[in-house]
């Protein structure tokens, strides 16, 4: 007599029963506990959490919360029904019948808590690189590698840093007088300040840039000029195969300016 | 009758035993300790060129900082720069303590958690670069494995103090790991390329945009890219080609020798193509040749290819000229591949694919014979040892150009004929009485 395997039954009831749980604590009670720490009227340790009341209304963070706990949740889901289908009896049968038997367990010597460590560490590593695969997102050092991934069109824009001498401007090279900035992460940083912060911010940050600069400049680091003041500048190019246009763009827009006394 | 509970653990043991099977495989612990060895060197070469780019960023200003997941997570601060100097400095003979596998497990620890942060810190001030996240994944993977079991200072002094290895199933499952994750890089890049731009990314001019722009934001080594943009063919058939062998990366895990470095090849060429034309990945290319090059067959073919002599020289003992030719040839065998003979003392020594040649004709000319039997003189002999010798390699590259044989044959000829005139002094045969038996009558 056959006898009929209840666990991917219970699986399934085991995952409804938390998908639930779920989703009663991720849809009323932590949007509670997010509007009072957004109040500063709950624990310590969770208003901490939350800084940038300033700025960002409650809908905002109570929004973020909303699409992480439904990608949650159909995470959850997913991998119940992924375990379900793994201690499904034909699942097995038919996996068998392909690679063969699976060799006993206790062919490994290995004790029991050193199997769960690695098996630990392999489910968190390739866990998280699959999740930012699946998300595209970024969680240094597991990522979704998505440089490149775009279309490329014909214009592009850049970010430069100009300094200003008692009779000209020249552009510097971040790799030799702004390090450790290089060209590229200048740009990339500038693009984000820019878009999020308040000028003040971003006149700081120049303001850093031109410190850099002078310690190298003072210990011999780069041989460049003493600057009586330091632009941003947004470029715009059209780009041309031969680049004749390289060092001409066809827009030049300063942004922010910061004067030094020396 | 077995139990209900009996039946439902049965489908947990299977799950627990195929995950035992793909997870926990046996490996060699050789071949784990070798793959230590490259790593930690690889990275310490890492360490060495990131020196001064570290301790600098103790400078920059708050403002700019964006802090990774984990930075945030676990509120990293950014330390002063003299402590970072000295973590950097710290962190490099850590890394060497790795390679030679001395105090192995203290060592990847240490080294895994400096390398974490200091590897991370650049990249919490605007912008994550992505060169350099799979070498702290390695780092980690290495940290809790049992790596230091085999080709390390600690498996000598473990043998000396008669201390039993680790148990099975912990040497395998390390390398198939970090094999998977590096697979996943390539992979993850192909489908976000698939994901944000679909077909446009290889049908559309993306390529040959994205060639131009980086002439106008970094300095590629060459203008390759340049000349390929002429090509709207090329450039697509590139885009193509590149984005196929990036999905095909896991596939680097078959099993079949010839197929995977096939695609290795393969691979390694597009991102070195990426780095004539684009931006350079050392570290992603290196650790692509540390893990995916089937060492332990190579090294395989190496012992079987050095225990069996490839060629026999038959010299002259008598001739002052012969030997020290002889000697220079014997100091160039580097790969112990070649066997020498003096036809006065050795004669009776000599193995049996030699029986047809005469000695007379040997002391007029120096003979080479291969492993084949195949017979050589002369120019021709010299041509045949070339491809023994390593520093003869180059030697190569013109001793097939037609005319040259010719050239080389009067050559040896001449010097042949004049090398008992040639004033060098001709040290007394080291025969005895039973080899003086054998010599052949002038």
């Amino acid at each position: 007599m056959r006898h009929r395997c209840p666990t991917p039954l219970v699986v399934l009831a085991i995952t409804l029963a938390v998908l639930g749980l779920s989703a009663f604590a991720f849809f009323w009670f932590i949007p509670t506990v997010i509007i009072r720490a957004y109040h500063g009227e709950s624990l310590a340790a969770l208003n901490a959490l939350i800084r940038g009341q300033a700025t960002h209304p409650v809908d905002e963070y109570l929004h973020d919360w909303h699409d992480l706990a439904l990608a949650i949740l159909v995470q959850e889901a997913a991998l119940g029904m992924i375990l379900a289908v793994l201690t499904w009896s034909a699942f097995q049968r038919f996996v068998d019948a392909r690679l063969g038997p699976p060799p006993p367990v206790n062919r490994f010597v290995m004790s029991a808590r050193r199997r769960a460590t690695i098996s630990a560490v392999v489910l968190l590593l390739v866990g998280m690189q699959i999740y930012d695969i699946a998300r595209q997102q970024a969680h240094w050092p597991f990522s979704n590698y998505s440089m490149y991934s775009g279309v490329q069109q014909g214009t592009m824009w850049w970010f430069r840093i100009a300094g200003v001498t008692r009779d000209r401007e020249v552009w510097l090279v971040p790799e030799e007088q702004l390090r450790p900035f290089d060209s590229v992460r200048i740009a990339y940083a500038f693009q984000n300040l820019v878009l999020d912060q308040p000028d003040a911010a971003v006149n700081l940050e120049l303001r850093n840039l031109y410190e850099l600069y002078e310690a190298g400049r003072r210990s011999g680091a780069h041989g460049g000029p003493r600057l009586l003041a330091l632009r941003l500048y947004r470029l715009e190019w059209r780009l041309d195969p031969s680049l004749a246009n390289k060092n001409t763009p066809e827009k030049i827009e300063p942004l922010y300016e910061i004067r030094v006394t020396n | 009758m077995r139990s209900v509970s009996q039946i439902e653990s049965q489908p947990f043991r299977w799950l627990q035993a195929r995950w035992s099977q793909v997870c926990l495989a046996d490996g060699a612990a050789s071949e784990l300790g070798f793959h230590r060895l490259l790593f930690f060197g690889a990275v310490f070469a890492y360490s060495v060129a990131r020196q001064a780019e570290i301790a600098p960023w103790a400078a920059v200003s708050p403002f700019f900082w964006r802090p990774t997941f984990f930075f945030a997570l676990l509120n990293l601060p950014v330390l002063s720069e003299r402590t970072l100097t000295v973590l950097m400095w710290i962190w490099r003979p850590i890394l060497c303590l790795a390679a030679i596998g001395l105090f192995t497990r203290l060592g990847c620890w240490t080294a895994f958690l400096l390398g974490f942060y200091l590897i991370g810190l650049p990249h919490n001030f605007g912008k994550v670069n992505h060169n350099d996240a799979i070498i702290v994944v390695g780092l980690a993977i290495f940290a809790v494995s049992r790596c230091g079991d085999a080709w390390s200072l600690d498996s000598l002094i473990g043998a000396a103090r008669n201390r039993r290895r680790t148990e099975r199933g912990e040497y395998g499952w390390p390398l198939q790991l970090y094999r998977l994750m590096i697979t996943l890089v390539l992979f993850a890049a192909a489908m976000a390329k698939f994901r944000n731009a679909g077909a446009a990314w290889v049908l559309s001019d993306n390529l040959y945009y994205t060639m131009i722009y980086h002439h106008y934001t970094h300095r590629p080594p060459t203008d390759l890219g340049l000349f390929f943009v002429r090509f709207p063919w090329a450039y697509k058939l590139i885009a193509g080609v590149a984005l196929s062998l990036e999905f095909s990366t896991p596939l680097l895990l078959l099993r079949s020798i010839r197929w995977r470095m096939a695609l290795l090849a393969a691979i390694v060429g597009m991102m070195v193509g990426f780095g004539l034309t684009l931006v350079m990945f050392w570290e992603y290319v290196t650790l692509l040749l540390i893990f995916f090059l089937p060492w332990q067959e190579l090294g395989v073919k190496l012992v079987r290819y050095t225990a069996k002599p490839a060629l026999f020289v038959l010299y002259d003992g008598s001739c002052g000229l012969c030997q020290r030719t002889v000697a220079v040839i014997g100091a160039l065998d580097l790969l112990n591949r070649v066997r020498i003979y003096d036809v006065l003392a050795d004669w009776h020594k000599l193995p049996e694919r030699c029986s047809e040649l005469s000695q007379q004709a040997c002391l007029q000319t120096m003979y080479v014979v291969g492993a084949d039997g195949q017979v050589c003189m002369g120019f021709h002999a010299y041509r045949a040892l070339a491809w023994q010798l390593p520093l003869g390699w180059p030697f190569l590259l013109f001793a097939y150009v037609p005319g040259v044989p010719w050239i080389g044959e009067r050559v040896y000829t001449a010097i042949a004929a004049r090398r008992h005139a040639a004033g060098c002094p001709i040290p007394a045969p080291l025969t005895t009485t039973a080899h003086a038996a054998e010599r052949v009558d002038p």
